[in-house]
């Protein structure tokens, strides 16, 4: 009981890690909790790349170690922003009371459902328990990135070349905890959908107006709820994910000004990135969308905006490889199969499996939903345009994975689909919310939203 | 926790029911004054002193020391009788409740007693009391002395904003606090649930009285609804009824008089609140009625208690002598040191109800004094009072009308002097504030207090006079002698005070009230400390070696005392399950059954087993008769297994497993059906308990409800891993193909709860068999059978209160300030689209939210609501119970491996094989692990651990390996060292 309170402590100082960026003049204009939100996420993709960096340098793992150049770095960024000027508010809250008490029901119920099921061992992954949470075990106790686990050819299941942000966010809460309180680490999967809520909310308020933003957020709120208990995703990577590429596309696609700081879409991929190998395929599909969105007024600088989105999760996860190559393990990432001995007998079975797999847990009703609304605002597409890419290259990238195997993918489809699709559920809702409810992506170079 | 601690976390949970008290008091904008509420805080906790800040406990410790085999601890003499109902009952629920949430389970079923009895539909267990849930950190001693100071203090401070709103000062409000909650309604009956529910009956008449002002309105119909809801969680339905008769009866005798325009008003929101409190109840209490319907002691309880009497033609009181006790307590004895005498028709605690101090009383007695007007509020006190009292002495036609009355006819009459002390509290304060107005313009308006101090110095004396004979002869005279001091004393304390203030300071005549008031609770301070012993923790139901035995042997088994040893109830403490039953809600088809089959008269308060050798108790899976020291075999089929100074157990010899297959079965078709509630099993079967009483092949055969009456041979099986826990059960069922399916009975009491599914969630069909135990019948194959319990009406119940509980958020939310849903007109500025769509948008969002959460709920894989509410005991309890095994397996071992040293896994599939060996690598960090295969491909490797895993019962391969460990779920081996 004392190491999960301990380790949930450890958690949430991630946020104290990261506090920094929540001083960034783009982030002061939110409210506290969407401070915290983007405080987390900043944490939890400088304490990994931080500890990278020291097993690179095989400087072991303590928590005063970890912790200080951490806190150091939020108090100096802390500084430099504190006197910048605050970006712009959105203003006071202005609901239906009846729009803002059933969001608030809703929201309510699908956390509660959410955590519960978490919480009782209802939704618990087998992955967390078979290398998520393994490796965070081994890595806390080497005090360090255990390439010598890594390269085991016994624990090859564990797939070693995968990404460190979780197994890291783990093993740093293992280190508060002194040991791994395996019933309590799912329940703070919570914790990733909990933070992304603020953020999700206050962004599309500046697209959606109040009702519709809190509209959306409930909605997306439920669907993603449901779906991560259906996909059993407690204690994996899957909700860590879902909240970096939703925080990215939420971003991007409420961005008022072009002068507006990309900083948080930009720690917001790299924690993608670092988290899931599909992470740095979303990224890559977010930017092609902020190129598509913003192209076609000036082509040149909307390819270096979105380059410099690339950049950033590329260069983080940079440091994951040069890991790798000094460790002499397989630099980058394995390939399921050539890459291009595709066996097109499948796509059928494919296409119906990915299908079936969009049940979400809801009978496909947020699918259904999402395409009832996006048939109706088909022609603005290019508003929603990260948010579309993300979700439809997404769902193509599966396929074209799929595709890789040479056998039946019924089984493998049926076991990683319901969980690899939702941030392109995600995407999805965002999308389809701004282009329903939103007034549209206008690019200005400055001054108040009309 | 530390012995710091408790006492620690004792005074701050009080201190928190004291502040959450005076926040409710300020949120109706009827401040409680500082200094008050220090006094308030301050007094139960001086009264009950002895018990919060020594070691000691004021809980009747002797009554646990008396029952067998504790009574062999230490010599003890039983100091007041009747706590025994303490000691067998409230302490013992409370330790199951406990249970049950510590495990994780919802408190449903009480599977200590009668093959499994209702526990929340007890309500006297107080399972949801919302003291119980602030108490549940402490232990359990000194909750119970926590929720006794909570109590006195919710009654002083709910009576004394009560009277404060019917218009009395605050001096005199002050002293009707101190008489109704220092009462002989409370003072006795600290420990027990009944005084959870009358602390509430003054909040319940000062929520009402606050519905009168339209200013605070809305508050106060929420308090109402919170003080409903809060009375049949309590713990005592009975009192919850009686609060509600009185503030009805309350009410409408201040509109028949005129007193209370304001009636229609505050009647439609009493009847709006009391709907939302029903129904946010309605878990507790559909439960509790139809646990309360199936009793046994609703068929003893039939004939109201004075029924004999009842008369069309006028009468007196059929028990005169109630008017005594009223007066003076012990009048007729209190069991501790006088002795009952004739006279008395109940337990001391009960006839003494009414009792609200000497002074109390004399001040009461007031209201015949001439002098100002006479509030109509005090005549109707006046007659609620001559209402109750009439009832419990059976004066015509108060008893009469009580015994016609459903629902009411079924409460003992003699509680309905609980009536008399709240209506009399709140009288004696109404008129002692008369009588201060008065004092303060003439000194003559004392003369009527004088007088009816006199008078009662009198009556008193009489009282004692008359009674003199028979206490003397029963040995119980000083008791009575200084019963008699202490009232005489009172009276002329009153008397002096009343004096002084008429004769020289009048000006003084505002501190009469707390000066009376400080007399009166010395009073009852000295009449109720005397109630209670200081007794030693440590001494409460410790474990004795005939226990540490029991509970040392296999479960699942259950046992029966001979005589009172391990009185039914006490063996929650021992953690033994006995057939027997001490319960109210005990089933009356269970005690016939027993009583047909083991001689258990329904009749009895405490029953006692009269045949011991009886085959029925085989089938109730009793395998031990627990005894008295040196007790000789009682049959043939008991053999001694255990013997001792604290007493004999004997083994059942023929004892039968808790489910199995009979050989034969009888089914009967079913004569009645109530929509799966069984009310009397032996109605449904459309024969007496008698029919069943010579029945001895119980392994042999059975009798069934089936759809028709036939006898067919039943299907062989065998069922292994029984485990059970507070609201479930599973085992496994192999029924060979040729069977085709085969009936297994259990002896688990079915009230109509039971439900059983198999390993892939498909129904398995429940009924009754041999009377009231559950009958499955399951289909060939080898099937994981699971039982869920839930007690009738719970379910529907908690759709309801879901229900209720959603209207109310939703209707309690119109009155939100601004402050938290701010109610402001959408800016054109920030209007995403200047249309009604913009408007509708957002709401079809929701919509679309909501058929979400619904359609996600419909394919939730939680098992069921409250499954989410249970600690899991791995990560994988509900996700799969195959990974759940291995990973108990592996928690289980990991022990088992140095750090430092080599493991292997052995299973008896590849699959299983690989899967532990993934875990293992979690589990045993600090270990190396070597598989013996890796994805099905055998590893020469594990040849080299030194230890093996084997999950699911694989031999490690090779006779050199040394066990280590076994466990349900496998083994741990040790190869011998040397080079490997």
């Amino acid at each position: 009981m004392i190491a999960g309170v301990r380790f949930l402590l450890a958690q949430a100082a991630l946020a104290l890690l990261g506090g920094g960026v929540g001083f960034h003049p783009s982030v002061r204009s939110l409210s506290l909790a969407s401070r915290i939100a983007v405080s987390l996420c900043a944490g939890a993709v400088g304490l990994t790349l931080e500890a990278t960096i020291y097993s690179l340098m095989r400087v072991p793992w303590t928590i005063p170690g970890l912790a200080a150049p951490l806190l150091l770095l939020s108090a100096v960024c802390a500084a430099a922003w504190w006197r910048k000027p605050p970006g712009q508010s959105p203003g006071p809250l202005e609901m239906r009371r009846s729009v803002a008490l059933w969001c608030c029901l809703v929201c309510g119920v699908a956390l509660l459902y959410l955590v519960l099921c978490f919480v009782s061992s209802a939704a618990a992954s087998t992955d967390y328990l078979l290398f998520w949470g393994v490796k965070a075990v081994r890595f806390a106790n080497h005090r360090g990135i255990s390439a010598e686990f890594l390269r085991y050819p016994f624990a090859a299941h564990a797939v070693p070349d995968y990404p460190p942000l979780l197994p890291i966010v783990q093993a740093w809460g293992c280190l508060a905890a002194g040991l791994m309180p395996w019933r309590v680490v799912p329940a703070l999967s919570a914790m990733w959908v909990v933070a992304a809520i603020p953020i999700v909310f206050e962004r599309c308020r500046r697209r959606m107006g109040d009702d519709g933003a809190a509209a959306l957020t409930a909605f997306w709120t439920a669907a993603i709820s449901i779906s991560l208990v259906y996909s059993l995703s407690a204690g994996n990577a899957e909700a860590p994910l879902l909240f970096f590429e939703s925080v990215a596309v939420v971003w991007l696609l409420t961005e008022e000004k072009e002068t507006e700081s990309r900083l948080v879409p930009a720690l917001a991929l790299c924690g993608a990135a670092l988290t899931k190998v599909e992470g740095l395929a979303a990224v890559v599909l977010i930017a092609l969308g902020s190129f598509l969105r913003e192209g076609s007024q000036s082509r040149g600088r909307a390819l270096v905006k979105s380059l410099a989105l690339v950049a950033w999760p590329v260069a983080a996860v940079s440091v994951w490889f040069v890991y790798q190559w000094s460790r002499s393990m397989p630099a980058g990432y394995r390939p399921h199969g050539e890459f291009l001995r595709l066996y097109t007998d499948n796509l059928a079975v494919i296409l119906k499996e990915m299908v079936a797999s969009l049940n979400a847990g809801s009978l496909w009703l947020p699918w259904l939903i999402v395409f009832f609304f996006l048939a109706r605002s088909a022609s603005a597409w290019r508003a929603a345009a990260p948010a579309l890419t993300l979700a439809f290259g997404l769902m193509l990238f599966f396929v074209f994975d799929y595709l890789h195997d040479r056998d039946n993918p019924t089984e493998r489809i049926g076991w990683t689909a319901p969980r690899v699709t939702q941030p392109a559920l995600s995407a999805a809702i965002l999308g389809a919310g701004v282009l329903s409810v939103g007034n549209g992506w206008r690019h200005r170079a400055d001054g108040p939203p009309q | 926790m530390t012995s710091v601690g408790h006492p620690v976390l004792f005074f701050s949970t009080y201190l928190f029911a004291v502040l959450l008290t005076a926040g409710v008091a300020l949120c109706v904008r009827r401040p409680l004054p500082r200094s008050l509420l220090c006094v308030l805080a301050l007094a139960p906790l001086l009264f009950l002193g002895r018990g919060t800040l020594s070691k000691g406990t004021l809980l009747p410790v002797d009554h646990a020391m008396l029952v067998p085999p504790w009574n062999t601890n230490a010599q003890v003499q039983r100091y007041n009788p009747y706590m025994n109902d303490v000691a067998l009952q409230f302490l013992p629920w409370a330790k199951a409740v406990r249970q049950a949430w510590l495990h994780g389970d919802l408190p449903l079923r009480d599977r200590w007693n009668g093959c499994g009895t209702p526990l929340a539909a007890n309500g006297a267990s107080a399972a949801f009391s919302p003291l119980m849930f602030l108490t549940a950190l402490l232990p359990l001693t000194a909750a119970f002395t926590l929720m006794a100071a909570v109590k006195l203090f919710l009654a002083m401070t709910g009576m004394w904003l009560w009277l404060r709103e019917l218009g009395i000062s605050k001096p005199t409000a002050f002293f009707g606090a101190v008489v109704f909650s220092f009462s002989f309604t409370f003072l006795p009956w600290l420990f027990m649930s009944l005084t959870a529910v009358e602390c509430l009956w003054p909040w319940l008449l000062f929520s009402l009285e606050l519905c009168r002002d339209r200013v605070g309105e809305r508050r106060a119909f929420w308090l109402l609804v919170a003080v409903l809801t809060a009375l049949p969680l309590g713990g005592h339905t009975e009192s919850a009824v009686l609060g509600c008769l009185f503030a009805f009866l309350f009410l409408l005798a201040r509109r028949v008089s005129g007193d209370f325009p304001e009636a229609s008003r505050v009647a439609r929101r009493a009847a709006l609140a009391s709907l939302a409190a029903v129904g946010l109840t309605a878990f507790s209490v559909l439960p509790q009625v139809l646990a309360i319907l199936s009793s046994n002691r609703i068929v003893n309880a039939q004939r109201p208690f004075w029924s004999s009497y009842f008369s069309w033609l006028p009468h007196g009181p059929i028990w005169p002598a109630g008017a005594a006790t009223t007066i003076l307590p012990r009048a007729l004895g209190d069991g501790i040191q006088s002795p009952i005498i004739a006279g008395a028709v109940a337990a001391f605690p009960e006839m003494a109800m009414g009792y609200i101090s000497i002074v109390g009383w004399s001040c009461a007695l007031l209201i015949f004094r001439r002098g100002s007007r006479r509030r109509k509020t005090a005549w109707a006190l006046m007659g609620l009072a001559i209402a109750g009292f009439g009832v419990a002495t059976a004066i015509w036609p108060f008893a009469e009308v009580a015994g016609f009355v459903p629902m009411l006819k079924h409460v003992f009459p003699i509680r309905f002097l609980a009536l008399v002390a709240l209506a009399g509290a709140a009288l004696a304060a109404m008129e002692l504030d008369r009588l201060v107005n008065d004092l303060q313009g003439s000194k003559r308006a004392a003369l009527g207090a004088l007088g009816a101090a006199g008078a009662l110095m009198l009556v008193t004396a009489m009282i004692y006079q008359r009674s003199r004979p028979l206490h003397a002869a029963s040995g119980g005279l000083p008791s009575q002698v200084e019963a008699l001091w202490l009232a005489e004393a009172s009276l002329a304390t009153l008397i002096i005070l009343v004096g002084l203030v008429s004769w020289k300071g009048r000006a003084l005549a505002a501190f009469l009230p707390y000066a009376l008031g400080v007399v009166a609770g010395v009073e009852l301070g000295i009449q109720g400390a005397r109630l209670y012993r200081t007794g030693r923790i440590d001494q409460l139901f410790p474990p004795t070696p005939l226990v540490q035995f029991l509970q040392r042997q296999p479960s699942p088994f259950r046992v029966v005392g001979e005589a009172d040893v391990l009185f039914p109830s006490s063996n929650v403490f021992a953690g033994v399950e006995d057939a027997r039953t001490h319960d109210p809600v005990e089933r009356r088809d269970y005690v016939e059954f027993l009583d047909a089959t083991c001689g258990y008269p329904p009749g009895d308060y405490f029953k006692l087993l009269h045949e011991y050798n009886a085959p029925a108790l085989d089938f109730l899976n009793v395998r031990y008769l627990v005894s008295s020291p040196g007790r000789a075999s009682p049959g043939e089929k008991w053999r001694l297994v255990y013997r001792g100074r604290d007493g004999t157990v004997f083994e059942n010899r023929d004892v039968l497993p808790r489910v199995f297959a009979p050989g034969t079965v009888t089914f009967i078709a079913p004569v009645e059906s109530r929509w799966g509630w069984v009310r009397n099993a032996f109605d449904e079967f459309g024969t007496p308990s008698s029919a069943i009483g010579t029945k001895k092949d119980w392994r042999e055969q059975a009798f069934v409800l089936g759809l028709e009456a036939k006898v067919v041979e039943n299907g062989r099986a065998e069922v292994t891993g029984y485990r059970e826990s507070t609201n479930g059960a599973s085992f496994r069922a192999r029924v060979p193909a040729e069977a085709g399916a085969a009936v297994l009975v259990a002896s688990l009491t079915q009230d109509g709860g039971w439900s059983a599914r198999d390993e892939a969630g498909r129904r398995i069909d429940t009924t009754l068999a041999n009377g009231p135990f559950l009958a499955l019948r399951v289909p060939s194959g080898d099937h994981l059978v699971h039982l869920n319990y839930s007690p009738p009406g719970f379910r529907i119940g908690v759709w309801i209160s879901a229900f209720c509980l959603l209207s109310t958020v939703l209707r309690s939310s119109r009155g939100l300030s601004s402050r938290f849903v701010p109610q402001v007109a959408p800016s054109p500025t920030k209007s995403p689209k200047n249309s009604r769509q913009a408007a509708r948008m957002p709401l079809i969002w929701l919509a679309g939210a909501t058929a979400v959460l619904i359609a996600g709920f419909s394919t939730s894989r939680l098992p069921s609501f409250w499954a989410a509410f249970r600690i899991p005991a791995t990560p994988l309890d509900l996700t799969s119970d195959r990974y759940a095994h291995m990973w108990s397996f592996l928690q289980q071992t990991r022990d088992r491996v140095p750090e430092g040293a080599s493991y292997t896994v052995i299973a008896s599939n590849p699959d299983d094989e690989m899967y532990v060996y993934m875990f293992s690598l979690g589990i045993l960090p600090k270990q190396l692990a070597l598989p013996t295969s890796y994805f099905g491909i055998p590893q020469p490797l594990g040849l080299r651990a030194r230890y093996i895993l084997s999950f699911g019962g694989r031999p490690p391969g090779t006779d050199r390996a040394r066990l280590t460990f076994r466990c349900a779920d496998g083994a741990v081996y040790e190869r011998p060292a040397g080079p490997r």
